[in-house]
C-alpha cells in the first residue's frame, strides 16, 4: 500500500494543548497539539458512540483525548481507549510537521 | 449424601474467599453445607432427565485471578475485543475469571440514585439491598451447582435502579474466562423498582478451553409498573460447561423481555423462569440456539402465572448440526386463582445433519377454567425438501437455499428482537456458523 504525506493544517491552526478537527476526504481528522510533544492525529469519531473527540478535552500529560459524550479516554499514541465506556480503539495516523504545516501521512487511492 | 468426588472446593478454599459482609460469609457457610449434602443431579429426576452430569468432576479451581485494572490500559486487547463494538451503553463492567476487572455507569444515572458494580462492593455498601435479594429467588438449596454458587461466588454484578428511573442506553456486563481448570461464579442480580426502565446485557465469553465450569445465577426483580429487558449472550469456547439459573419475578402491570443466546460451551443448560406474581405482569421470553460438533443445549423455561389478567409468549428456535443435541422442556403453569390469563409458548427445532438431534417437551398445567388462552406449538425437523426444490427451481444453488432456509427459520425470532446491535450480532454469528459448513 502506498502513503502519502498531505498537508491537513498549519501548526498555529491547533492551539497548545489543545484539538481541533479538519477533514480530507469528507474524512474528519482530530488534531492534537501537545506543545514539546508535537502533535497527534487520531480518527475524529469516538469508537464507542459516533461523537467527535474534538469537542473533549486534552490531557497532555497522559496524552489523552476524553471524549464529550460518554467521558472515555484515548491514549493519543496508540488509539487505545483507557476508561471505558469505549473498549476499541480510535485509528491513529502517522504525523510531520514541516516547516509550518501539520502533514499526515495517509493511503494513496 | 455425601459427596465423594475428588473436589477443590473444601473449607480452605471457602475461607481464602473475599468476604465482604457477614452476611455473605453466613451464606457461603450454609450454601457449602448444602453442596456436601446434595448430590450431582440424577437423570432419574425429571428436572435433569436429559442432561448427564452424573460423571462430572468438580476437581476445579474454585478462584481464578482476573487481575482488578485502574484503566483499561492493564485489560488485555482480547477481553476488550470480546467486550465488542455493541453500541452506545449506559453502563459496562467486564469481569474476568473470578474478579470484575473494571466498571463505568454513566455520572448521570449515578446522580439520579442508580447503583451498578461489582456485587462484592455492592455487599458492602448497599448491605440493604443485597441482604434482601440475594438468592430471593433462587434458593441455594435448590440444586448442588446453585448450592456452589451460593458458596463459592465471587465478583457478580448488582444493579439497582430507583424508582421511576428510566435508563435510556443498555447496560452490559462481560464474563470473561480464561482460566483453564476452573469454575467461575457469574452473577446478575437486577433490581428495577416500581416504574424504572432498563435494559441489561450480560455476556459471557471464552476462548477454547480443556475443562471449565460456569455456574451462573441470575435474578430479577420488576417492580410494579417497570419495564426490563434482559439478554443472555452465551458465546464461550469449546471446553465450557455452563449452567444457568435465570429467574425473575414480576409485578403488577410490569413488563419483562428477555432474550436467551446459546452458541457456545460443549454443554449449555439454562434455566429460564417468569413468575408473573401480580396482577397484569407481562413477560416475553425469546431463545435463539445453534449446535454443532458434539455440543448439547438444554434448555428449561416455566411460565408461571400467579395474578390475573398476566400475559406471557415465549418462543424458542434453535439449529441443530453435526452430532449437537437439543433439549427443551417448557411449562406453563395457571395457578389457581389466576384468572383471564394469557399464555403460549413455542419451540422449533431445525436440524442440519443426519446425526442432530432435537427433543422438544411442552407442558401446560392449568389450575383454573378460564384462560384467555393457553397453549403449546413444538417442532423438530430437517430442513424442508420442498422449500430447498422450490427454492432451486428458481436457480438458487443448493447451498445458498439451504442457509436462506435457516435465516428464514430464525427471522421470525431476530424480528422480536429490539435492540439492533443485539440482532445485527446475532445475524453475524449465525453467519458464522453457516459459513462453517452445513
Amino acid at each position: 500500500m502506498n502513503v502519502t504525506l498531505v498537508r491537513i493544517c498549519g501548526v498555529d491552526d491547533v492551539p497548545e494543548g489543545e484539538v481541533r478537527r479538519f477533514e480530507l476526504d469528507h474524512r474528519p481528522y482530530a488534531v492534537v497539539n501537545l506543545g514539546d510533544e508535537g502533535f497527534r492525529i487520531v480518527d475524529a469519531i469516538c469508537s464507542h458512540a459516533h461523537y467527535f473527540l474534538d469537542e473533549g478535552d486534552v490531557d497532555a500529560d497522559f496524552e489523552t483525548v476524553e471524549c464529550p459524550k460518554h467521558g472515555s479516554t484515548f491514549d493519543l499514541n496508540t488509539g487505545r481507549p483507557r476508561t471505558l465506556p469505549a473498549t476499541q480503539p480510535v485509528e491513529v495516523f502517522p504525523v510531520k510537521v514541516e516547516n509550518d504545516d501539520v502533514m499526515i501521512e495517509v493511503a494513496e487511492e | 449424601m455425601t459427596q465423594t468426588t475428588k473436589t477443590g472446593f473444601d473449607e480452605e478454599a471457602l475461607a481464602a474467599l473475599p468476604s465482604p459482609a457477614p452476611f455473605v460469609e453466613t451464606l457461603r457457610k450454609q450454601a457449602f453445607d448444602e453442596f456436601l449434602a446434595l448430590p450431582i443431579p440424577s437423570q432419574e429426576t425429571e428436572e435433569w432427565r436429559y442432561t448427564d452430569l452424573e460423571g462430572f468432576d468438580l476437581d476445579l479451581r474454585p478462584f481464578a485471578e482476573g487481575g482488578q485494572a485502574d484503566n483499561l490500559d492493564d485489560v488485555p486487547d482480547e477481553i476488550l475485543a470480546a467486550a465488542g463494538a455493541v453500541g452506545e451503553r449506559d453502563g459496562l463492567q467486564i469481569q474476568r475469571n473470578s474478579e470484575v476487572v473494571v466498571t463505568h455507569l454513566a455520572p448521570e444515572l449515578k446522580a439520579k440514585g442508580v447503583w451498578f458494580g461489582d456485587l462484592d462492593r455492592a455487599a458492602a455498601d448497599r448491605a440493604d439491598l443485597v441482604e434482601r435479594y440475594l438468592h430471593d429467588l433462587v434458593s441455594t438449596e435448590r440444586s448442588k451447582f446453585t448450592a456452589l454458587h451460593a458458596a463459592f461466588r465471587s465478583g457478580g454484578t448488582l444493579l439497582h435502579v430507583p424508582r421511576d428511573v428510566r435508563v435510556e442506553l443498555p447496560i452490559q456486563t462481560l464474563t470473561y474466562l480464561d482460566a483453564d481448570g476452573s469454575a467461575v461464579f457469574p452473577r446478575t442480580l437486577l433490581i428495577a423498582d416500581e416504574g424504572a426502565e432498563v435494559t441489561v446485557i450480560d455476556r459471557y465469553v471464552s476462548p477454547g478451553l480443556e475443562r471449565a465450569l460456569s455456574d451462573a445465577i441470575v435474578e430479577i426483580h420488576v417492580g410494579a409498573g417497570a419495564h426490563v429487558r434482559y439478554v443472555a449472550l452465551q458465546e464461550y469456547g469449546d471446553g465450557v460447561t455452563h449452567l444457568a439459573v435465570q429467574r425473575a419475578r414480576i409485578a403488577r402491570d410490569a413488563s419483562l423481555k428477555t432474550l436467551g443466546v446459546a452458541f457456545g460451551g460443549t454443554l449449555s443448560r439454562a434455566e429460564i423462569e417468569a413468575v408473573l406474581a401480580e396482577d397484569g405482569a407481562s413477560s416475553e421470553m425469546l431463545g435463539v440456539y445453534f449446535g454443532d460438533g458434539v455440543q448439547h443445549i438444554d434448555h428449561r423455561s416455566i411460565q408461571d402465572h400467579i395474578g390475573s389478567r398476566t400475559s406471557s409468549d415465549l418462543l424458542y428456535k434453535g439449529a441443530m448440526r453435526d452430532r449437537s443435541n437439543a433439549i427443551y422442556t417448557g411449562t406453563v403453569v395457571i395457578e389457581k386463582g389466576a384468572h383471564r390469563c394469557d399464555a403460549y409458548q413455542t419451540n422449533r427445532n431445525i436440524l442440519l445433519s443426519e446425526s442432530a438431534r432435537a427433543h422438544s417437551v411442552p407442558n401446560l398445567e392449568i389450575l383454573t377454567n378460564d384462560p384467555t388462552r393457553c397453549g403449546h406449538a413444538a417442532s423438530v425437523g430437517p430442513v424442508s425438501d420442498d422449500e430447498l426444490f422450490y427454492l432451486m427451481s428458481r436457480g438458487i444453488p443448493e447451498k445458498d437455499a439451504q442457509r436462506l432456509i435457516v435465516f428464514g427459520f430464525f427471522q421470525e425470532v431476530l424480528d422480536r428482537v429490539e435492540l439492533p446491535e443485539v440482532r445485527d450480532g446475532l445475524v453475524a454469528a449465525i453467519e458464522d456458523e453457516l459459513a462453517r459448513g452445513l
